[in-house]
């Protein structure tokens, strides 16, 4: 056997790659030339082509050592180019003159970015080539490159000016730090000059020197014109004094670790230890090293590659979506959160707001500055921690000192940004850290709830690796923010771990996706035969609870030429519509977009789903409301594992009656236009700035608060006419619950199940209280949503509540089963639970009623005037109050942050809405 | 039984209208729906931690909050949050007063406390710039000069303050016994304070040119004593040029002449004014004077509104509350009147638009405050003469949030309602437009 793989060895390559890409090729290989096994290498499938070729994105930093030439010096991760030559490349990539002009002494060489690309190899590399000057090295300079390698082309492309401003950011600090360096030692050497010159003199004191001597001394006084010439151009560009603080404070902060860390040794002791450690030295000559250059610069320089590959080493798919969506993240004051699961996007986030009030709507242009950088400052949290190991052990010249690593990671964030701002990083890195708990534990209980699924355990390992992958890419997006580096790292271990296919793994690929059509489609991938055929299962649920139709298709591909061929249409359409709303630049991304999903695994592909299309085109067709100066928001469903993001739906539309909301809407965000477009960094931070957010995601140990909505539909089945209670929840109308001590455990998991409907729970966690024994007084009433309230045996309901409150408050008797309640008159809430007897399982239910949160179309009235479409929506009058309330909610956030933001003494109240509603005794 | 008691009486059809118990009156009840309350949005501005007595509109952004807990709290009413916290007092803070500087363009507050001390404040800075002590006696009221630059406190003593606090004169009360609670100013630069039952008139006598120096002189003299009320006089308000109006415990509104200073008129002589268990069930808590013609008043738990031209009552709701009226006021420019009382409840008031008008519709054909108050057909009914039509205001709207007995309610804005109580609350209550609410306006509902 051994010998048949030898021999098949390059067929075997070339038949994979062709099972691959194309079914009618595999026929035409004779027979006797198929192997009779399979090789199983899921890792990396194109790894069988060519070991030679790039499995993932990595940074490299080489050098065009003066002793060895080209050579690779550092690779982000470590182990990061696999079986990638790295010689090659650095010999290929340094393989440059960058002193095209030469003159005459000193000068210093202007950096340049090249973008190499290897067509054949499938390899491009973004390229970043700086000098660094070394007082040892031949005249004095040391080039070296940074460049970001990927298999990818279109990632260069599209993040171009992303990645050529972050390289450039590296460079800086390389050099900043690199310059002190230079200085110091010129200075130093400066004054080994002036003391040998004085030597020479006192030792031949006699009136005639030998020419020897005077040669020496000659030579001795022009070094030291050229290094006081070099010291010349050199001093005037050490101006930076944020840079020199910050590498103070690392400093300073190494000085105080040093103590308890042998080896965190501040750097500027390093020349005396340095010399007695170094054992790896070559050729005998010391050629100092990038740390030695640097000093704190090619720290802080790493850490920001490490940054940067964290983040562009991720899908290209992921990278895309992301930059499009983070557009409508944007500001966070903006989101509209339901539960802790469900989040809704300002989709007018780049809309000039100002304008609002009057008819003007204009789209801001200097987005694309922002967004990555944006994402790259959330992304350096502590899950780097694997890179760091790797990194340091690739530090040839230093000790290992990722324990440092660490300290001057944050104290880097506090130097780029002011602690407020490092907060909210960290805030929002929580926001995707509980869901990503919350969607591992809802996996984790389905589990148990999805007992008949068979696998064979032979050969499903293939497709199950598929799904792992996919699963890891997401992850990473979902996780990159995760703060717990370990939680996700242990995640992704136990998923290569496992033997058996778990069926959680499956249930994570599973796509159910609902749309306001109500149609749904539950997607399970199985392998259940030694092809990997993949067995697809299409459900779909029609409106008005018909039973669902169950189609199987036995053949996968028809099922994903019909996902694919929908993707295109929906693209394309959006582009088309995008196309004279937005920028040119826009709809070359939704092309890209276009493109890369052809291109995308398979198990990604079933992520956009039909349904998704109409609503798509809908969203974006909403952009014209802008005109009508009207306000929309778009719901994502989040917590939506395998769609997160993609799966968006249109929300709500709003006009301010009042012209206070729109003063009140235009403060805050004046600020942000007066900012200057290039100043990118700036404006993200005034974006995200503002101890408020800090409130917004806060970081609750409490296992339950994952939990939001878990129960919702067992209480949905057993008691009936939630209606008007949901109703009240969603205008923001206090809901009390009420029951004795014996109803505690009730009283607890209806508020559980409830909390998903409240919109302010993620900024105000304590908005909802499980169990009180306090009756809520006027005043928290502007917070509280959601009360459990425990009645004293012998004290009525009556008795206990005082008549201001019961006039403002909804009030469940779980003992009488009876909810007093404005009654609710609307299709949108009855649309959002009609379903309840449809889904069997919890989470689907939970999961289609986030991604319901859709108010019904109505296409004709966003064309007509504002009277008119009000007066259209009228139909469904509480409704309007729905959405009403949801728009408030967002203009307080607004409000609060802009306050919040500016220090005020004061933050407005939020006000309670007393709508003076007939308040109706419903049986439940 | 006097006629003003029959008038009052006689919406009360029962015929032993004084042997019907109290606790039996009917009140009038709203549903759940409250169709045509505009505020729907109400805003609890916590802050002060004890009762709180007193809302002063500063502008119309501004407002200033005084409790019993000695602070004073600045408001944005327009955001609904609060911009300074004024605190120094050790007593409760009894009166405040705004002043006008000339020379300066910031706003300066006056408080006045039990703890004998006056305040000054800066508000734009929400700092304490000067603190005056020469008042040596608890302050009651403080009333600022019109067309001067100066000041009078009132309260056991009775002192006269130029505009940077530097005193100017005092009038030696020694020998009174009552403190004086209401001051006021009428066009003849005379002072009418009201100290329990008692009037006393006091002039107010500029010395600039006497002297022949730029700087002001100021001195108290006791003018006039006027002829007492029968019980304490609970409001004091200015009419016209040439009227005042006092009205007090009893129940009894007279209105002076500020020529003479004689009683003019006298409205609503209740002859068994002390009511059971001494309640004083037609004391007059609140008088607004609206027009310089009518005058609105806060009689026990309801509220009344008389005419001065002709001297008659016009309106009148006997039962408005279940407890005493404590403050009104006229909002939505007329639209309604919002009564608050000691039950904890504000009611508004006003007429039910009949036929195709709307509420909104009617009040844009109306040309004054009282005209859209009874509606336009009202008035026009009542100017006939010898009509003895009373209307009878329905009750619109009631906000209910307060815990307690709602002291003060002041309208600001346009489109805010403050009301304070003793829960140590201050509720903005806004008019938000929900499509509701404007639907009532408009008339689409």
């Amino acid at each position: 056997m051994m010998i048949s793989v030898d021999m098949y060895a390059a067929d075997l390559a070339y038949i994979n790659c062709l099972d691959e890409f194309d079914d009618v090729m595999y026929r035409e290989v004779p027979e006797y030339a198929v192997p009779a096994f399979r090789v199983q290498h899921p890792w990396n499938k194109l790894s069988n082509i060519d070991p030679t070729v790039l499995c993932s994105d990595f940074i490299l930093v080489a050098e065009f050592s003066e002793l060895e030439g080209p050579r690779p010096l550092i690779t982000i991760p470590n182990d990061g180019a696999g079986n990638f030559n790295l010689n090659d490349f650095a010999v290929r990539i340094m393989s440059v003159d960058q002193n095209t002009s030469v003159t005459e002494g000193f000068h210093i060489t202007e950096d340049f970015q090249v973008i190499l690309t290897e067509t054949r190899d499938n390899v491009f590399a973004f390229v970043h080539h700086f000098v660094l000057y070394d007082q040892q090295a031949r005249g004095f300079v040391r080039p070296f490159a940074v460049c970001y390698v990927t298999a990818d082309q279109r990632k260069l492309m599209y993040f171009y000016e992303e990645i050529a401003a972050q390289m450039k950011k590296v460079a800086r600090y390389f050099k900043y730090g690199n310059k002190l360096v230079f200085r110091n030692d010129l200075e130093k050497y400066l004054k080994d000059l002036e003391f040998t010159k004085r030597q020479v003199w006192r030792d031949n004191n006699s009136d005639q020197c030998p020419d020897s001597v005077m040669n020496k001394i000659k030579q001795v006084a022009s070094l030291s014109a050229e290094v006081q010439n070099i010291l010349t151009i050199i001093r005037p560009m050490l101006t930076d004094k944020r840079m020199e603080q910050r590498f103070a404070r690392m400093e300073e902060k190494a000085k105080i670790s040093r103590r308890s860390k042998l080896d965190s040794i501040s750097l500027k002791e390093w020349d005396h230890v340095d010399h007695a450690n170094d054992t790896k030295r070559k050729f005998d000559i010391h050629l100092r090293g990038l740390h030695e250059l640097c000093s704190w610069g090619a720290k802080d320089g790493l850490q920001k590659l490490r940054r940067i590959h964290q983040f562009y080493q991720r899908d290209m798919a992921l990278l895309q979506e992301e930059k499009l969506n983070t557009e409508y993240l944007e500001p966070v004051s903006g989101l509209l959160t339901f539960g802790n699961q469900c989040l809704a996007a300002n989709f007018m986030a780049k809309i000039d707001k100002i304008c609002v009030g009057s008819v003007c709507c204009r789209l801001t242009t200097y987005k694309t500055e922002t967004t990555p950088k944006f994402f790259l400052q959330r992304c350096s949290s502590n899950d780097t921690l694997e890179s760091f190991k790797s990194l340091t052990s690739s530090f040839q010249s230093i000790p290992d000192d990722d324990s440092y690593d660490n300290v001057s990671m944050t104290s880097a964030y506090n130097m780029q940004m002011n602690k407020q701002k490092e907060k909210i990083v960290y805030d929002n890195s929580t926001l995707f850290y509980s869901q990503s708990k919350n969607s591992k534990e809802m996996v984790d209980s389905s589990h148990t709830l999805v007992p008949d699924n068979e696998f064979d355990l032979v050969d499903e390992k293939s497709s199950v690796i598929d799904i792992v992958n996919d699963n890891k890419l997401r992850q990473n997006t979902d996780l990159s923010e995760n703060e717990n580096g370990c939680e996700n790292s242990d995640l992704s271990k136990n998923e290569r771990k496992c033997e058996k296919p778990d069926i959680s793994e499956i249930d994570k690929t599973e796509n159910t996706d609902f749309s306001e059509n109500s149609r749904v489609f539950e997607s399970e991938t199985e392998s259940k035969n030694d092809e990997q055929s993949e067995k697809t299962e299409t459900t779909n649920l029609c409106e008005n609870d018909r039973i669902p139709e169950i189609n199987i298709k036995n053949k996968s591909n028809e099922y994903y030429e019909k996902l694919e061929y929908c993707e295109n249409e929906r693209f394309s359409e959006t582009c088309s519509v995008l196309h004279d709303k937005t920028l040119n630049k826009s709809s070359l991304e939704m092309i890209d977009i276009c493109d890369m999903c052809q291109n995308k695994n398979k198990t990604e592909s079933e992520d956009t789903n039909i349904c998704d299309k109409n609503q798509q085109i809908m969203i974006y067709c909403d952009s014209e409301l802008i005109h009508s100066s009207l306000k929309e928001l778009k719901l994502i469903s989040e917590c939506d594992r395998t769609s997160d993001v993609e799966k968006r739906k249109m929300l709500e539309y709003k006009i301010k009656m009042c012209k206070k909301c729109q003063i009140q809407f235009s403060q805050p965000l004046l600020e942000e236009e007066d900012s200057p477009p290039s100043n990118g960094e700036e404006l993200v931070n005034q974006h995200i700035s503002g101890p408020v957010t800090c409130e917004m995601f806060p970081i609750d140990d409490q296992l339950d608060i994952m939990s939001s909505g878990f129960g919702l539909r067992k209480l949905l089945t057993t008691y009936n006419n939630m209606q008007p209670l949901l109703y009240s929840l969603l205008t923001g109308r206090t809901v009390l619950i009420v029951g004795t001590s014996s109803h505690e455990a009730d009283v607890k998991s209806f508020v559980k199940a409830l909390r998903m409907f409240v919109p302010t729970y993620h900024r105000y966690p304590h908005s909802c209280i499980p169990w009180s024994s306090s009756v809520p007084k006027i005043v928290d009433l502007t917070k509280l949503k959601l009360v459990g309230l425990c009645r004293p045996e012998r004290k009525t309901l009556d008795r206990l509540l005082p008549n201001s409150i019961k006039k403002l408050v909804t009030i469940m008797d779980v003992e009488k089963r009876v909810i007093h309640a404005p009654s609710y008159q609307g299709a949108f809430i009855n649309t959002l639970i009609a379903k309840k007897k449809v889904f069997k399982v919890e989470e689907v239910f939970l999961s289609f009623v986030q991604s319901g949160y859709t108010m019904p179309r109505q296409s004709e009235s966003y064309k007509s005037t504002i009277s008119t479409f009000l007066y259209k929506l009228g139909i469904h009058d509480c409704d309007i109050n729905i959405v009403e309330y949801l728009a408030e909610v967002v203009k307080y956030q607004h409000i609060e942050d802009h306050y919040h933001q500016n220090k005020s003494s004061g933050v407005p109240v939020r006000p309670i809405q007393t709508r003076y509603q007939q308040c109706q005794v419903f049986k439940c | 039984m006097s006629m003003w008691q029959r008038l009052w009486k006689s919406g009360n059809n029962s015929s032993d209208a004084n042997k019907s118990d109290e606790e039996k009156v009917d009140v009038d009840v709203l549903e759940d729906e409250q169709p045509y309350n505009p505020f729907t949005e109400l805003l609890p501005l916590h802050i002060h931690t004890d009762i709180v007595r007193l809302l002063v509109l500063v502008d119309d952004r501004r407002c200033v909050s005084v409790g019993d807990d000695c602070l004073a709290v600045l408001w944005d009413i327009q955001l609904c949050c609060k911009l300074y916290v004024l605190s120094g007092h050790t007593r409760p803070i009894t009166c405040v007063l705004l002043l006008d500087t000339k020379d300066n363009s910031n706003d300066w507050l006056l408080t006045g406390s039990s703890d004998k001390q006056i305040r000054v404040w800066d508000l734009d800075q929400g700092k304490c710039v000067q603190i005056i002590e020469e008042h040596n006696t608890s302050v009651r009221c403080l009333m600022s000069l019109q067309d001067h630059d100066i000041f009078i406190s009132g309260g056991e003593g009775l002192h006269l303050w130029s505009g940077d606090g530097k005193l100017l004169s005092s009038y030696d009360r020694s020998s009174e016994e009552a403190d004086i609670s209401l001051m006021l100013f009428t066009k003849n630069e005379r002072l009418v304070t009201a100290s329990s039952k008692e009037l006393r008139v006091y002039s107010v006598i500029n010395e600039t040119e006497k002297n022949e120096t730029k700087e002001f002189q100021g001195k108290i003299t006791l003018t006039k004593k006027l002829p007492p009320h029968r019980e304490a006089i609970r409001e004091l308000v200015m009419v016209s040029d040439i009227m005042f109006a006092s009205g007090s415990l009893d129940g009894t509104i007279i209105l002076w002449s500020t020529q003479s200073y004689l009683p003019t008129y006298t409205f609503n002589i209740m002859s068994e004014y002390k009511g059971k268990d001494q309640r004083y069930p037609y004391s007059i808590q609140h008088m607004i004077c609206v027009e310089e013609r009518y005058i609105m008043a806060a009689i026990g738990s309801g509220f009344a509104l008389f005419d001065i031209l002709t001297k008659r009552l016009i309106c009148k709701k006997i039962n408005a509350h279940y407890s005493k009226v404590l403050h009104l006021t006229f909002v939505c420019d007329g639209t309604f009147l919002a009564t608050c009382s000691e039950d904890g409840s504000i009611r508004l008031w006003g007429h039910v638009p009949t036929g195709n008008l709307t509420l909104g519709e009617r009040a844009d054909m109306a040309h004054s405050i009282i005209e859209r108050f009874m509606g336009v057909s009202t008035e026009e009914k009542m100017m006939y003469p010898g009509y003895s039509y009373v209307f009878e205001p329905n009750l619109l709207g009631e906000c209910l949030a307060h815990s307690g007995a709602v002291e003060n309610i002041i309208e600001c804005g346009g489109d805010t309602m403050l009301s304070c109580g003793v829960d140590g609350l201050v509720i903005a209550w806004k008019i938000f437009m929900t499509l509701h609410a404007l639907g009532h306006f408009t008339g689409r509902v």
